[in-house]
C-alpha cells in the first residue's frame, strides 16, 4: 500500500531457435518489463526483428489510418489471426471508397457554390451570357466595373452594354475594331474580367436557378454518402479496434528481439518481473521448454549503470533508469490519486508511494476549507456529474473521485466543526444576530423572536439548542448597557469559540467554530495541522533517504529538522512556562546540534552548507502556508455574509432567497476550484518536498495492456 | 481631519490585501500565460502548468491573514 510492487530482475537465456517461442510465451504472460540488454563484455549484438515484421507493421499503419479517417473509437476484443487478414481486406474495400465518395461530393458541392457566387452579381442582367460569347463578329467583355463603361465611350463607338449599377456587373458587346477604345473605357471604369463558370447557359438568372437545382441534388448525394460512412463507422468500430490491438500485439512481438542480446547460437533477455508473478512466468516457460531455457531471478538491486558516474563516499547512487520500474499497488479508493500523482511524476521504486497519503489528507484539507453541509452536497453532485462528463477539459475519474471524497468530508466538517449549511449557522447567539448575522433558527422562527428568546429551537430533547440560559439572560437584560459592555470586553481564550449557542444532537454539538468570528483560533489550528503534516513528511523523508542514500544522510537531511523543531519548542516553552535555565540551555544546545546536522547534510547535497540557514525561514514559510486552510474558509464565509446581508436585509423575501442561492452557485464553483487546487498544492509543494523525489519509470510489461 | 483608530486599522487591512493581490496577480499572470502556451503544445502539461500557476497564491493568502488579524483589533 505504501510501497510499489516488489520487482525482481530476471534473466532468460537459451538457444536462438527457441527465441521466438519464448518471446511469445512471455508476451502471453504479460508480466515482464523488458529492458534493453546491456552487455559490458561486448560479445552480444542486439537481435533483428522477427520475420514478417515489415508486413505486420504496414498493416498496422493501414488500420490506424482507417481508424483516424473514420474517427472511430471502439472496444477491442480478442480475435484470431486468420480473421484479421480477411477483416483488413474487407475493411479497406468498404471503407476507403466510401470515404473517397464523401470527399468527392464535398468537392463538387464546393465547385457549384463557387459557380453560384461568381454568377450572383449578374443576376439582374437580362443579357443572355452564352449567346453573346458565340457571336463571331462581335467581341464581348463580361465582368465587374465600378461605373458604367459606356460613359467613357464616345458616340462613335458602336457598342451594346448591359450594366447593373448595384453590383457593377457589366456585359459589353463591341466590334473588333473598337477594341482599343473599349479597353481604355473599361480601364477608366475600373473594370475587371470575370470568368464565367463552365456550365453557364442562357441568362444569369436561368443559370442560377439551374445551378441551385444541381446544388440540391449534390447536397442530397453528399448526405447519403455521409450516412453511409456513419453506418460503416458504427459497424466497424469495434472490429477496427480489435484489429488494431491484435496487430499492435504482433508488432510488439516482432520488434522485441531488438532488445535482446544475441550471440551466434544463443539469445539473452533481461527484464523486471513483479515478485508475485515470477513463478507464473517461470512455469509458462518451463512448460514448453523444460530445462532448455534458463530463467533466473537476480533480485531487485539496480542494474549496473554503464553511464559514467562519480564515485563519492557512499558509492554510486542509482540512476532512475537503472532501478526497477514502478508498479503502484493501492486500494481501489486511492486509484484516482495515483492518476493525480502521475501529473507530478511517478514515485521511484524505492520510494514511499504517497497515493494513500493523498487519499487521507486531500479530502481532509478540502473539507476543512469548504466546511458547509449544503455546499458539500452540491460538490458531491458536481463530482458525480464529472465522472462521465467533461467540463472545460476536466473530467473523468481522476478528477471526479477526489472531489467526491472532498465533498463528503465537507459535509461532516460542516455539520460538526462549523455547524453551517449554505453559509448560515444552525443557531447563533443573540448578540451575533443583533450584529447582522443570520442563522437558520432566525430564518425559521423570525429574528426578533429569537433575540427576545420567545421562539427558536427547543432547549430540551434530542435536537436542542445549547446555551439557552445565556440567551435567556441576554433577553432579560435587554437594553441593559452594563451586560453588553461586559460581553464586549470578554477576553477570549486562544481556542475558545466566540459563539456560545449551538444546535446539538444529544451531547454532540453541531458546530463549534465560526469561520469569521473565530478566525484566530482557526489560523492556529491550521498551523498546528501544518506542523503535524510536515513532520509526517519528514518521517517519510527519513525512511526514503535511508533506503536510497544511507542512514547518515537521512539523519543529516531530515532528522535534523525534527531536532530543530523540538529544540525551538523547548526554547519557547522554557520561556513561557518558566521551566528553568537547564531546559533552556539544553534546548539551545539541541538547536545548535540540529542546525549543524542540517549544515552537514546540505553541504553534502548542494556543496554549500550555509544554505541550510536560508532553508530554516523557508520551513516557517511552509508552516504559515497552511494558514490558507482557514483563510480560504474565511473568504467564502465572508462572501456568504455579504450576500446574506444584500439578499435578506436589503432585498428580502423570496427574491432575496433566490439571489442568495444564485450567489451560492458561484461560491460553490469558487470553493471547488480553490479548495481542490490549494489542497493539491499543499500536498505537492509543502508535503512532497519533504520526502518525494519522483522520476520513476512506469511498469510497462511486454504483452501487457496498454495504459 | 481626525484620525480614528478603527479607520486606520481598516485602511491598513485593505492595503494588506490589496497590495498582496496585485503582487499575486502580477506573478500569476506571467506563469499562467506560459502554462497555457505549454498546454496548447502538449495537453500533458496541463497538470504541471496548473499547479505552477497556483503556487503564488500564498502571497495573497498571507495578505488576507494579516488583514483578518488586523480586523480582529477593531472595536
Amino acid at each position: 500500500m505504501l510501497k510499489p510492487a516488489r520487482m525482481t530482475r530476471v534473466l532468460v537465456a537459451g538457444h536462438k531457435d527457441r527465441m521466438e517461442s519464448v518471446l511469445s510465451n512471455l508476451q502471453d504472460a504479460g508480466a515482464v518489463h523488458l529492458e534493453q540488454y546491456r552487455d559490458p563484455t561486448g560479445s552480444t549484438r542486439p537481435g533483428t526483428s522477427l520475420a514478417g515484421s515489415d508486413e505486420v507493421s504496414e498493416k498496422l499503419v493501414q488500420v490506424r489510418a482507417l481508424i483516424a479517417n473514420l474517427e472511430v473509437e471502439g472496444n477491442a476484443k480478442e480475435i484470431a489471426s486468420e480473421r484479421s487478414e480477411e477483416w483488413l481486406d474487407q475493411a479497406r474495400e468498404e471503407i476507403l471508397p466510401a470515404l473517397d465518395d464523401v470527399q468527392a461530393r464535398a468537392e463538387e458541392i464546393h465547385g457549384v457554390r463557387n459557380a453560384l457566387a461568381t454568377l450572383e452579381p449578374f443576376r439582374n442582367l437580362e443579357s443572355d451570357l452564352t449567346e453573346a460569347q458565340e457571336l463571331n463578329s462581335v467581341d464581348v467583355r463580361i465582368g465587374l466595373a465600378k461605373e458604367n463603361p459606356a460613359q467613357h465611350l464616345g458616340g462613335k463607338v458602336p457598342h451594346e452594354v448591359d450594366f447593373d449599377p448595384s453590383t457593377g456587373a457589366t456585359v459589353l458587346l463591341h466590334t473588333e475594331a473598337a477594341r482599343d477604345a473599349v479597353a481604355k473605357a473599361l480601364q477608366l471604369a475600373g473594370f475587371q474580367d470575370v470568368t464565367l463558370p463552365a456550365r453557364t447557359k442562357g441568362t444569369a438568372k436561368e443559370s442560377i436557378t439551374r445551378l441551385n437545382r444541381v446544388l440540391e441534388e449534390k447536397l442530397a448525394a453528399h448526405a447519403t454518402a455521409v450516412n453511409k460512412v456513419d453506418s460503416l463507422r458504427t459497424s466497424w468500430a469495434d472490429q477496427l479496434a480489435s484489429l488494431e490491438a491484435k496487430l499492435a500485439h504482433d508488432v510488439e512481438l516482432a520488434s522485441a528481439p531488438h532488445r535482446l542480446g544475441m550471440t551466434a547460437q544463443t539469445f539473452q533477455l533481461e527484464g523486471w518481473v513483479p515478485v508475485a508473478q515470477l513463478s507464473a512466468v517461470q512455469a509458462s516457460i518451463a512448460k514448453e521448454h523444460g530445462e532448455s531455457v534458463l530463467v533466473e531471478s537476480l533480485g531487485d538491486a539496480p542494474m549496473e549503470s554503464l553511464h559514467a558516474h562519480h564515485d563519492d563516499d557512499h558509492g554510486h547512487h542509482a540512476e532512475p533508469e537503472d532501478e526497477a520500474p514502478t508498479q503502484l499497488q493501492n486500494i481501489k479508493l486511492a486509484r484516482p490519486f495515483e492518476f493525480v500523482l502521475g501529473l507530478l511524476g511517478k514515485p521511484r521504486y524505492n520510494e514511499i508511494d504517497p497515493s494513500t497519503l493523498m487519499l487521507i489528507f486531500f479530502p481532509l484539507f478540502f473539507g476543512f476549507m469548504v466546511g458547509d453541509v449544503i455546499v458539500g452536497l452540491a460538490i458531491v453532485g458536481i463530482g458525480l456529474f464529472l465522472r462521465k462528463n467533461y467540463l472545460f477539459g476536466l473530467g473523468g475519474n481522476g478528477v471526479a473521485k477526489p472531489i467526491i471524497y472532498g465533498g463528503i468530508i465537507s459535509i461532516f466538517v460542516g455539520l460538526f466543526l462549523f455547524g453551517e449549511a449554505l453559509g448560515m449557522h444552525f443557531a447563533l447567539d443573540a448578540e451575533a444576530l443583533e450584529h447582522g448575522e443570520h442563522s437558520w433558527e432566525s430564518m425559521i422562527y423570525g429574528k426578533e423572536a429569537v433575540i427576545a428568546g420567545e421562539a427558536g429551537f427547543p432547549c430540551e430533547g434530542l435536537f436542542h439548542k445549547t446555551g439557552c440560559d445565556d440567551a435567556a439572560a441576554h433577553a432579560i437584560a435587554g437594553d441593559n448597557l452594563a451586560v453588553h459592555a461586559e460581553e464586549a470586553t470578554h477576553e477570549y481564550g486562544l481556542f475558545e469559540p466566540h459563539h456560545k449557542v449551538h444546535l446539538a444532537i444529544g451531547a454532540v454539538p453541531l458546530g463549534i467554530y465560526s469561520k469569521i468570528a473565530d478566525i484566530q483560533a482557526l489560523l492556529l489550528i491550521s498551523a498546528i495541522i501544518g506542523v503535524v503534516h510536515l513532520n509526517i513528511g519528514f518521517l517519510f523523508g527519513i525512511r526514503n533517504i535511508a533506503k536510497m542514500h544511507g542512514v547518515k544522510l537521512a539523519v543529516q537531511e531530515k532528522l535534523s529538522w525534527i531536532i530543530i523543531q523540538l529544540a525551538l519548542a523547548g526554547v519557547i516553552l522554557a520561556n513561557v512556562m518558566s521551566l528553568g535555565t537547564t531546559v533552556l540551555y539544553a534546548s539551545l544546545g539541541l538547536l545548535v546540534l540540529g542546525v549543524g546536522l542540517l549544515w552537514a547534510g546540505v553541504q553534502h547535497t548542494l556543496g554549500a552548507g550555509f544554505i541550510s540557514i536560508l532553508e530554516i525561514p523557508g520551513f516557517f514559510g511552509n508552516i504559515l502556508s497552511y494558514t490558507r486552510l482557514a483563510a480560504i474558509g474565511a473568504s467564502k464565509a465572508g462572501m456568504a455574509l455579504a450576500f446574506a446581508t444584500i439578499g435578506f436585509e436589503l432585498i428580502g423575501g423570496v427574491l432575496g432567497w433566490i439571489l442568495y442561492v444564485l450567489a451560492f452557485v458561484g461560491i460553490t464553483i469558487l470553493a471547488v476550484l480553490a479548495s481542490s487546487l490549494q489542497s493539491l498544492r499543499l500536498q505537492f509543494v509543502e508535503f512532497f518536498s519533504k520526502f518525494f523525489e519522483g522520476g520513476g519509470r512506469a511498469y510497462q510489461p511486454f504483452g501487457g495492456k496498454r495504459v | 481631519m481626525a484620525f480614528e483608530n478603527n479607520g486606520l486599522i481598516a485602511i491598513a487591512a485593505s492595503l494588506a490585501v490589496g497590495l498582496a493581490g496585485l503582487a499575486t496577480a502580477w506573478a500569476q499572470s506571467n506563469i499562467g500565460s506560459a502554462a497555457v502556451g505549454a498546454t496548447a503544445e502538449d495537453d500533458k502539461n496541463f497538470g504541471k502548468g496548473l499547479v505552477l500557476t497556483v503556487i503564488p497564491e500564498t502571497i495573497v493568502i498571507f495578505g488576507l491573514v494579516v488583514a483578518i488579524l488586523l480586523m480582529g483589533n477593531i472595536n
